[in-house]
């Protein structure tokens, strides 16, 4: 029992073993804004320099008070449209640094980081706990961001080394034993559903991608928070009234299909697939493709670090 | 290397080490032990006369083999070091063991029990198996080439007859001691080599186990019967199933002997058989250590090769040093594997360019090129969203630089740097005239931020200031292997630092030590280092923004001086005066750095254009006075400041084809044409161009062209265009003529007044005859005949005798027309 738990563990351990500075990659690209910048701008800089995050610099108190993200993004779309013919003027005019006065009122949020000696353990319950998806790297020697870590890259790495591990138990488990997922309440929307209305939906229920339904309830197409972005390049914010299906039509051409996985697929199949597709979660559909659940990179690091597959710790 | 015999106080020197006694006497040489001056280490050296080689002539073969043996690892074979060659003999030096030769073991202290014997044997075989692998036969297997080390080891010597076994090659030469060679050898018959070594191993396992010969005798031809007879005998004491090993071994017919795996096969062999002496690691077979981890480990643990090289061997897979061999191997394994892992950048990766567009499937994150493209790429960027990227493919992006530029003189310029810098409250330090050292003071942070400042030198009238960032002290201080110069380097020694995470740090605990030791929850004992506020890049960023914007702002006033002039005092109190007053006006504080640069750029780009545009006016008065090499000069200079100016390369092309350049007047225009595809007169001088060089077609379509986006300039119509298709008739009359000459030609040979019916006297024919040469005649004169397409339009036949060697090509064919308009002339 004893070793079965602590095999259980092992990628707790692993996790434990590494640092943060492991994954940060001999070369990247880093965007940083000033909050004097334009919020305007600053999506179009988003969009042309491919990036989805930016840390934000303060110049009068000369340090990173934030992110910037696409969560920024879809919140000044929703809080400020008002219908086609009207110029969101607060995405015109506005400073970074005004937006986030109006948006974070009175509660400081400060900012979420971690040091590059700090072990990957660390960041992922970081991750989880603040609810984040992007956790900035910073280096305590000379106050730099390094890079901006990512679910994704965790996994990744993860990945790389899992051979070189024993294999526990729960990763032949399936997803229905081990409960890893959202099975309850699960935010879609229908091809006809408004933007606008979309956007609300990642607002209020903070959840970063919402399965398209067909009149049966099957999934057709997913509409994400990245694909927001596209209203920046393509610079059609102004119009919200459109349906998701318009809005997706920009990556219609080669859309693959959903991705998705069943219920009764194990854990290590799972992984398996969302390494390999690069995406950030999974819907779980039943064998008629009608939606179940959704199973993300934050249920999945969840269960294998922090809960180790199941058991519950804290 | 030069290392050779000394004679040193009567003692002989091998590199460094000392000859000795002699330890035995083979074939060749004796072997001597040889002592480190230094170390003391003790070595064999075996010495080959160089004559007595030659006078077997195999000193060819010996130095083969030494190369390999050198290569040998296995640890019951004796390694070889190192050769010396001098003119006079060879030096091999071995490795030395202390317990001298089986045969004098065996002779000290009789027959070994049947465990001991076993073991020996079992060593043997497992060498002479190592050997055979490599295609090395030894020949001259017997217990005086088997010695033992300390610890009663067999470790085999003397590859001196050995030789490298071809596949299929016989070998010819006897060799070898009597008692032990196989009925072949002796026999004198060709034999292939490892099943002799197996014959030897025989014997040596019957010295061992007997404490005597299988055969022996005095009487040297009665010893050849025995072993061709191959009758031993075999004592009581014997176990049978050895017996039956050895019987198998010691067959007179090589064919029916036994094979290394039939000894391996054998149960009596494999009794208490240790694994590592035929391990199945594939590496193992193959000598390859890997030479790289190996060393590896020996740096990181300081330890020797033969450590490591025993825990490997011996399978000893608990030993660190086994662990750590293991580790490293595993280690480039996997970063090989993850190489992509770290060059990747964080998803979407907006730089790969086309050729790296392999065969994998596109980003979920990547959205296709917005302008309607028939196929989806294969990858598609974040940045592919930008609207501005997806007109113009394959356009370069804007390079940001960080830096200004000023043609004034370079004295100024650090005049101008020094007094921005005084205004921002910066300190700096004089290196040279053209190198500074700033530093400033955070006034939030109060921490020092430096960078330096080089003035260089781009070309005879530009100069370029640079900047650059320079290290924390602090970090360059404690951190010994931070890298210098770079700033934000990560510091390579670890800190616990205080607010780093949020979150539980109680890693520690039920997990074993490996956690524990390494998460950031680690005692704080380190150093107890605050992370550094603000950050180094950025501020870095920052003080270069604030003094750029100053000096942007002194440089538009520069802009208005003319180079070369020096700016009087009162000018630049004047201008400062301004400064102070603007600086009142403007927000408190803010500072707009980007704004900064891109005016700054956008002064620069200004002053670009208007010199072009003074460089091109130049060019144009140049033309009109003749002087058309000077004209494309300048021309030249201004398409470097504007390459994208499409007028340039027309007005170019136009004073190309004045020259008669006609290839490059063609390659200018089509430039014009790219660059301004809607311009039709760009289009009128392409066609011109095309056909000075001849290419009528070309030039036609150019015309259509031009017609097309400009129907309404009558010029086109009536000069160009039908010019180009009266061109392209007369082409067609010429070809037609050609070709009608050619008829004649063919009818004058097949010409039925030739069909010889006629008789050869008559008149008809005679009149036939004369016929035949008027024609003939016609068409000599035809030949000569050439119609000349000049330049300027004119199409002349000319006759052989006419021609003289004057050219006409002298008259312009194109009045520059962006000439004319520029300047007062009609």
């Amino acid at each position: 029992m004893e070793s079965e738990a602590k095999e259980a563990r092992v990628y707790s351990r692993f996790m434990k073993a590494h640092r943060c500075y492991d994954l940060v990659p001999t070369s990247s690209k880093l965007v940083v804004f000033d909050t004097s910048l334009q919020v305007k701008k600053a999506f179009f800089a988003l969009v042309s320099n491919g990036v989805r995050a930016a840390p934000l610099w303060d110049s009068k108190k000369q340090s990173f008070v934030g992110m910037l993200t696409i969560t920024d993004f879809i919140n000044i779309l929703h809080r400020y449209y008002k219908s086609p013919l009207v110029q969101i003027y607060e995405l015109e005019e506005h400073k970074i640094e005004t937006w986030r006065e109006l948006y974070l009122q009175d509660s400081s949020k400060p900012l979420v980081s971690i040091s590059p000696n700090a072990s990957l353990y660390d960041a992922v319950s970081s991750l989880i706990k603040n609810k984040i998806h992007r956790l900035p790297v910073i280096d305590p020697l000379t106050g730099n961001t390094l890079y901006i870590l990512t679910h994704k890259r965790i996994l990744k790495f993860l990945k790389l080394f899992i051979s070189e591990m024993p294999k526990p138990e729960f990763m032949k488990k399936t997803l229905e034993e081990l409960n890893i997922g959202t099975f309850d309440k699960i935010a879609v929307v229908n091809a006809k559903t408004p933007l606008y209305t979309a956007l609300g939906i990642f607002v209020e229920q903070r959840v970063s991608a919402l399965p398209v339904l067909d009149e049966s309830g099957r999934v057709v197409d997913i509409y994400s928070k990245f694909d927001v972005i596209n209203l920046a390049a393509e610079k059609t914010y102004n119009n919200l009234d459109i349906t998701v299906t318009k809005a997706l039509q920009h990556r219609s051409q080669y859309f693959e299909g959903v991705l998705k996985c069943y219920r009764h697929e194990t854990l290590e199949t799972i992984i398996g697939r969302l390494v390999e597709a690069e995406v950030h979660r999974l819907v779980v559909v039943d064998e008629h493709e009608v939606v179940k659940g959704i199973v993300s990179l934050s249920d999945i690091l969840q269960a294998l670090v922090l809960t180790a597959g199941g058991e519950k710790s804290d | 290397m030069a290392t050779d015999k000394q004679k040193h106080e009567g003692r002989v020197k091998i590199g460094h080490y000392i000859l000795g006694d002699t330890l035995g006497v083979g074939t060749f040489g004796k072997v001597k032990v040889g002592r480190h001056e230094l170390t003391k280490h003790q070595v064999a050296v075996k010495i080959l006369n160089r004559q007595k080689i030659r006078s077997l002539d195999v000193v060819g073969k010996i130095r083969r083999e030494i190369q390999n043996l050198k290569l040998f690892r296995h640890p019951h074979i004796i390694k070889l070091y190192q050769v010396i060659s001098t003119p006079t003999d060879i030096f091999m030096v071995m490795e030395y063991v202390s317990g001298g030769e089986l045969f004098d073991y065996i002779c000290k202290n009789g027959k070994l029990d049947e465990k001991e014997s076993r073991r020996l044997f079992q060593q043997i075989i497992s060498a002479v198996d190592y050997c055979h692998r490599h295609m090395v036969v030894h020949r001259d297997l017997k217990p005086e080439n088997v010695l033992l080390d300390a610890h009663m080891n067999a470790k085999i010597a003397d590859f001196g007859l050995s030789n490298m076994m071809s596949d299929g090659e016989f070998l010819r030469t006897s060799c070898g001691s009597p008692n032990y060679a196989a009925p072949e050898v002796i026999s004198g018959r060709l034999y292939a080599g490892p099943e002799v070594d197996i014959w030897s191993s025989g014997v040596i396992l019957y010295a061992l186990l007997c404490g005597t010969l299988p055969f022996d005798d005095d009487h040297v031809p009665t010893l050849f019967k025995k072993i061709c007879d191959g009758i031993f005998y075999t004592p009581q004491y014997l176990n049978p199933s050895v017996i039956a090993l050895l019987k198998h071994m010691l067959q007179v017919d090589p064919m029916k002997r036994a094979t290394i795996k039939d000894i391996r096969d054998d149960e009596w062999f494999k009794h208490d058989l240790p694994k590592y002496l035929f391990p199945e690691d594939p590496s193992y077979s193959n000598t390859m250590i890997d030479d790289e981890a190996l060393k590896e480990v020996c740096e990181k643990f300081e330890c020797t090769e033969d450590e490591v090289l025993s825990c490997l061997y011996n399978r000893n897979h608990q030993d660190p040093l086994a662990v750590a061999y293991h580790l490293i191997i595993d280690n480039r394994r996997i970063m090989n594997e993850a190489k992509d892992f770290y060059l990747a950048s964080s998803p979407p990766d907006s730089f790969l360019d086309d050729h790296q567009l392999a065969a994998s499937k596109p980003h979920p994150e990547r959205v296709p090129f917005l302008v309607a493209e028939a196929t989806p790429r294969s990858r598609h960027t974040l940045d592919e969203l930008n609207p501005q990227k997806s007109k113009h493919q394959g356009v370069r992006r804007a390079k940001w630089h960080l830096g200004i530029r000023s043609q004034s003189r370079p004295n100024d310029i650090m005049a101008e740097v020094c007094r921005a810098m005084k205004q921002l409250d910066y300190e700096w330090k004089v290196v040279n005239p053209y190198y500074l050292r700033v530093r400033r003071k955070n006034p939030v942070t109060s921490m020092y931020t430096k960078m330096s400042l080089q003035l260089y030198q781009v070309d005879s009238r530009t100069y370029l200031l640079d900047f650059r960032s320079i290290d924390d002290e602090v970090s360059e201080a404690k951190s010994g292997t931070a890298t210098p110069h770079r700033s934000g380097s990560i510091g390579n020694y670890r800190t616990a630092s205080k607010n780093e995470t949020e979150g539980d740090t109680t890693a520690k605990g039920s997990d074993g030590s490996l956690a524990s030791s390494l998460t950031s929850s680690v005692d704080s004992s380190s150093g107890d280092n605050p992370p550094r506020p603000g950050s180094h890049t950025i501020e870095f960023f920052e003080i270069c923004a604030n003094l750029i914007k100053i000096l942007a702002r002194m440089a538009s006033f520069g802009w208005k001086r003319k180079a070369g002039e020096k700016v009087s005092k009162l000018a630049v109190q004047q201008f400062e005066a301004n400064e102070t007053d603007n600086a009142q006006l403007s927000d408190g504080g803010e500072v707009d750095w980007l704004h900064g640069i891109k005016r700054r750029r956008e002064v620069l780009l200004e002053d670009c254009a208007a010199k072009s545009k003074r460089l091109k006016e130049e060019g144009a008065f140049l033309v009109q006075n003749g002087r058309h090499r000077e004209a494309i000069g300048r021309f030249d200079e201004a398409i470097q400041l504007t390459p994208a100016d499409a007028t340039l390369y027309e007005m170019k092309s136009q004073v190309l084809m004045i020259l008669h350049k006609v290839f490059p007047a063609v390659q200018a225009a089509e430039t014009a044409v790219r660059l301004n595809p809607r311009w039709w007169e760009a289009w009128q001088t392409l066609g011109r161009a095309q056909l000075n060089l001849g290419e009528i077609n070309l030039a036609l379509k150019s015309f259509q062209i031009a017609i097309h986006i400009f129907p309404g300039d009558r010029s086109l119509w009536e000069d160009d265009l039908s010019w180009a298709q009266h061109l392209k008739e007369e082409k067609r009359a010429v070809e037609q003529r050609g070709s009608l000459k050619e008829q004649d030609k063919k009818e004058i040979t097949v010409s039925p007044a030739l069909i010889p019916d006629y008789d050869f006297e008559s008149d008809e024919v005679v009149a036939a005859c004369v016929a035949i040469a008027e024609k003939q005649n016609e068409t000599l004169q035809n030949k000569s005949t050439a119609v000349f397409v000049a330049v300027n339009g004119s199409v002349e036949v000319m006759s052989n005798e006419t021609q003289s060697g004057e050219t006409v090509v002298d008259r312009q064919f194109v009045s520059a027309r962006m000439l004319h308009h520029q300047l007062p002339h009609s």
